[in-house]
Protein backbone atom coordinates (compact mmCIF):
# COMPACT_ATOMS: atom_id res chain seq x y z
CA UNK A 1 0.00 0.00 0.00
CA UNK A 2 1.19 3.51 -0.79
CA UNK A 3 1.96 5.52 2.38
CA UNK A 4 -0.03 8.18 1.37
CA UNK A 5 -3.01 6.45 0.63
CA UNK A 6 -2.25 4.96 4.40
CA UNK A 7 -1.97 8.45 6.09
CA UNK A 8 -5.35 9.11 4.16
CA UNK A 9 -6.80 6.30 5.43
CA UNK A 10 -6.01 6.78 8.94
CA UNK A 11 -6.49 10.05 8.89
CA UNK A 12 -9.78 9.49 7.86
CA UNK A 13 -11.06 6.73 9.74
CA UNK A 14 -13.35 8.43 12.43
CA UNK A 15 -15.00 10.83 10.45
CA UNK A 16 -15.74 7.62 7.74
CA UNK A 17 -16.95 4.80 10.53
CA UNK A 18 -18.22 7.53 11.82
CA UNK A 19 -20.45 8.51 9.03
CA UNK A 20 -21.38 4.48 8.44
CA UNK A 21 -22.63 3.92 11.81
CA UNK A 22 -24.84 7.88 11.77
CA UNK A 23 -26.29 5.95 8.11
CA UNK A 24 -27.37 2.45 10.43
CA UNK A 25 -28.44 4.99 12.94
CA UNK A 26 -31.00 6.04 10.52
CA UNK A 27 -32.70 2.64 10.34
CA UNK A 28 -35.29 2.18 13.23
CA UNK A 29 -34.86 -1.51 13.01
CA UNK A 30 -30.96 -0.98 14.28
CA UNK A 31 -32.30 1.97 17.08
CA UNK A 32 -34.34 -0.43 18.02
CA UNK A 33 -31.84 -3.16 18.66
CA UNK A 34 -29.66 -0.64 20.37
CA UNK A 35 -32.34 0.14 22.85
CA UNK A 36 -33.03 -3.40 23.46
CA UNK A 37 -32.82 -3.89 27.36
CA UNK A 38 -30.92 -6.62 28.09
CA UNK A 39 -31.27 -9.26 30.93
CA UNK A 40 -28.98 -8.47 34.35
CA UNK A 41 -26.03 -10.46 34.87
CA UNK A 42 -27.47 -12.15 37.87
CA UNK A 43 -31.11 -12.44 36.12
CA UNK A 44 -29.08 -14.61 33.79
CA UNK A 45 -29.70 -18.57 33.38
CA UNK A 46 -28.34 -22.07 32.55
CA UNK A 47 -31.44 -22.71 30.27
CA UNK A 48 -34.48 -21.44 29.97
CA UNK A 49 -37.25 -22.54 28.10
CA UNK A 50 -41.23 -23.28 27.90
CA UNK A 51 -43.40 -26.34 27.89
CA UNK A 52 -46.63 -27.06 27.16
CA UNK A 53 -48.30 -30.48 28.45
CA UNK A 54 -51.66 -31.35 27.58
CA UNK A 55 -53.47 -33.27 30.46
CA UNK A 56 -55.33 -36.36 28.83
CA UNK A 57 -58.93 -36.47 28.54
CA UNK A 58 -60.72 -38.77 31.02
CA UNK A 59 -61.87 -41.35 29.92
CA UNK B 1 -23.29 7.16 36.03
CA UNK B 2 -24.02 3.57 37.02
CA UNK B 3 -22.80 1.16 34.54
CA UNK B 4 -24.37 -2.42 35.30
CA UNK B 5 -23.06 -5.27 33.05
CA UNK B 6 -26.19 -7.49 31.19
CA UNK B 7 -23.06 -10.29 29.41
CA UNK B 8 -23.51 -13.73 29.23
CA UNK B 9 -20.32 -15.16 27.82
CA UNK B 10 -21.84 -18.20 26.90
CA UNK B 11 -24.95 -16.88 25.26
CA UNK B 12 -24.41 -14.28 23.25
CA UNK B 13 -27.20 -12.46 21.79
CA UNK B 14 -26.62 -10.70 18.58
CA UNK B 15 -28.76 -9.40 16.15
CA UNK B 16 -27.11 -8.77 12.43
CA UNK B 17 -27.64 -6.51 9.77
CA UNK B 18 -27.35 -6.57 5.81
CA UNK B 19 -27.30 -3.67 3.43
CA UNK B 20 -24.69 -4.72 0.40
CA UNK B 21 -21.85 -5.62 1.47
CA UNK B 22 -22.25 -3.43 4.82
CA UNK B 23 -23.01 -5.50 7.96
CA UNK B 24 -23.44 -4.44 11.17
CA UNK B 25 -23.67 -6.92 14.59
CA UNK B 26 -25.02 -5.29 17.98
CA UNK B 27 -25.13 -7.31 20.85
CA UNK B 28 -26.59 -5.53 24.17
CA UNK B 29 -24.00 -5.64 26.50
CA UNK B 30 -25.43 -3.36 29.83
CA UNK B 31 -27.35 -0.54 30.69
CA UNK B 32 -27.92 2.82 33.00
CA UNK B 33 -31.02 2.98 34.90
CA UNK B 34 -30.17 6.55 36.20
CA UNK B 35 -29.33 7.79 32.80
CA UNK B 36 -32.38 5.11 31.40
CA UNK B 37 -29.57 4.41 28.59
CA UNK B 38 -28.50 0.88 27.23
CA UNK B 39 -24.96 0.13 25.97
CA UNK B 40 -24.04 -2.21 22.87
CA UNK B 41 -20.95 -3.12 20.77
CA UNK B 42 -21.27 -2.64 17.92
CA UNK B 43 -19.23 -4.54 15.01
CA UNK B 44 -19.13 -3.32 11.85
CA UNK B 45 -17.60 -4.08 8.10
CA UNK B 46 -18.41 -1.55 5.47
CA UNK B 47 -16.08 -1.73 1.90
CA UNK B 48 -13.40 0.69 1.90
CA UNK B 49 -13.54 3.51 -1.11
CA UNK B 50 -11.73 2.09 -4.13
CA UNK B 51 -13.10 -1.42 -3.84
CA UNK B 52 -10.96 -4.44 -2.32
CA UNK B 53 -11.19 -4.44 1.22
CA UNK B 54 -13.73 -4.22 4.09
CA UNK B 55 -13.19 -1.64 6.70
CA UNK B 56 -13.58 -3.36 10.21
CA UNK B 57 -14.65 -1.35 13.24
CA UNK B 58 -16.21 -1.87 16.38
CA UNK B 59 -17.32 0.51 19.39
CA UNK B 60 -19.89 0.96 22.13
CA UNK B 61 -22.85 2.68 21.11
CA UNK B 62 -24.71 4.70 24.69
CA UNK B 63 -28.73 4.57 23.55
CA UNK B 64 -31.17 6.46 25.41
CA UNK B 65 -34.35 4.56 25.55
CA UNK B 66 -36.64 7.40 25.46
CA UNK B 67 -35.19 7.65 22.11
CA UNK B 68 -33.18 11.47 22.65
CA UNK B 69 -29.72 10.25 21.03
CA UNK B 70 -27.39 7.71 20.68
CA UNK B 71 -23.72 8.68 21.95
CA UNK B 72 -20.61 6.68 19.47
CA UNK B 73 -17.38 5.93 22.18
CA UNK B 74 -14.78 6.00 19.75
CA UNK B 75 -11.90 5.30 22.67
CA UNK B 76 -11.48 2.73 25.16
CA UNK B 77 -10.19 6.00 27.08
CA UNK B 78 -13.71 7.23 27.00
CA UNK B 79 -15.18 4.41 28.28
CA UNK B 80 -13.85 3.58 32.00
CA UNK B 81 -17.52 3.76 33.63
CA UNK B 82 -17.46 0.57 32.36
CA UNK B 83 -15.38 -1.45 34.77
CA UNK B 84 -12.24 -3.48 33.90
CA UNK B 85 -13.75 -6.85 34.47
CA UNK B 86 -16.78 -5.68 32.61
CA UNK B 87 -14.56 -4.61 30.00
CA UNK B 88 -12.60 -7.81 29.09
CA UNK B 89 -15.96 -9.27 29.25
CA UNK B 90 -17.07 -6.88 26.40
CA UNK B 91 -13.51 -8.03 24.93
CA UNK B 92 -14.33 -11.48 24.99
CA UNK B 93 -17.66 -10.74 23.58
CA UNK B 94 -15.87 -8.84 20.23
CA UNK B 95 -13.27 -11.78 19.63
CA UNK B 96 -16.17 -13.96 19.85
CA UNK B 97 -18.40 -12.47 17.47
CA UNK B 98 -15.19 -11.71 15.09
CA UNK B 99 -14.15 -15.24 14.89
CA UNK B 100 -18.20 -16.12 13.84
CA UNK B 101 -17.89 -13.53 11.58
CA UNK B 102 -15.24 -14.82 9.53
CA UNK B 103 -16.69 -18.28 9.42
CA UNK B 104 -19.67 -16.88 7.85
CA UNK B 105 -18.52 -14.04 5.66
CA UNK B 106 -15.24 -14.71 4.60
CA UNK B 107 -14.09 -11.69 3.39
CA UNK B 108 -10.83 -11.27 1.38
CA UNK B 109 -9.13 -8.98 2.69
CA UNK B 110 -9.91 -6.45 5.88
CA UNK B 111 -8.89 -3.46 7.06
CA UNK B 112 -8.57 -2.26 10.69
CA UNK B 113 -7.38 0.95 11.79
CA UNK B 114 -6.51 2.89 15.42
CA UNK B 115 -8.52 5.89 15.89
CA UNK B 116 -5.97 6.87 18.56
CA UNK B 117 -2.81 7.77 18.50
CA UNK B 118 0.36 6.81 20.15
CA UNK B 119 -2.00 3.96 22.26
CA UNK B 120 -0.07 1.69 24.45
CA UNK B 121 -0.02 -1.94 24.04
CA UNK B 122 -2.02 -2.49 26.81
CA UNK B 123 -5.10 -0.43 24.90
CA UNK B 124 -4.18 -1.76 21.68
CA UNK B 125 -4.67 -5.37 23.06
CA UNK B 126 -8.22 -5.81 21.41
CA UNK B 127 -6.85 -5.04 17.91
CA UNK B 128 -3.91 -7.23 18.24
CA UNK B 129 -6.42 -9.85 19.49
CA UNK B 130 -8.82 -9.49 16.75
CA UNK B 131 -5.59 -9.62 14.43
CA UNK B 132 -5.13 -13.05 16.09
CA UNK B 133 -8.29 -14.47 15.26
CA UNK B 134 -8.21 -13.45 11.85
CA UNK B 135 -4.68 -15.32 11.37
CA UNK B 136 -6.40 -18.13 13.40
CA UNK B 137 -8.91 -18.34 10.32
CA UNK B 138 -6.26 -18.17 7.27
CA UNK B 139 -5.53 -14.80 6.94
CA UNK B 140 -2.31 -13.25 6.22
CA UNK B 141 -1.96 -10.59 8.99
CA UNK B 142 0.21 -7.11 8.10
CA UNK B 143 0.49 -4.53 10.47
CA UNK B 144 1.92 -0.74 9.05
CA UNK B 145 2.72 1.52 12.08
CA UNK B 146 3.39 5.28 11.83
CA UNK B 147 1.02 7.71 10.99
CA UNK B 148 0.76 10.28 14.38
CA UNK B 149 0.78 6.50 16.17
CA UNK B 150 -1.81 5.17 14.11
CA UNK B 151 -2.10 1.38 13.56
CA UNK B 152 -3.33 -0.25 10.56
CA UNK B 153 -3.99 -4.26 9.94
CA UNK B 154 -4.64 -5.30 6.60
CA UNK B 155 -5.64 -9.24 6.86
CA UNK B 156 -6.07 -11.01 3.28
CA UNK B 157 -7.41 -14.20 3.05
CA UNK B 158 -5.03 -16.54 2.28
CA UNK B 159 -5.16 -19.13 -0.85
CA UNK B 160 -6.04 -22.76 0.10
CA UNK B 161 -3.21 -24.77 -1.20
CA UNK B 162 -4.06 -26.99 -4.16
CA UNK B 163 -3.51 -30.73 -3.46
Amino acid sequence: MKREKQIELMDSAESRTSEILRNWLANPAVRAALKKRPKKADDQVDEHYHVRVRRKAAC
Amino acid sequence: MVYAPAISPNDIDAEVFRRGSDLLVVVNVGYDDEKGAIYSLVLGLSPMAGGGALELFFHIVEAFEDGRREEIYWSGKDTHFISKPDRVEILMILVALTAKLLETETPEAVMMITHDGDMPSKAMKKHTLIARVFKEHGYQVRRFDGYHGKVTWKMTLEPKPSI
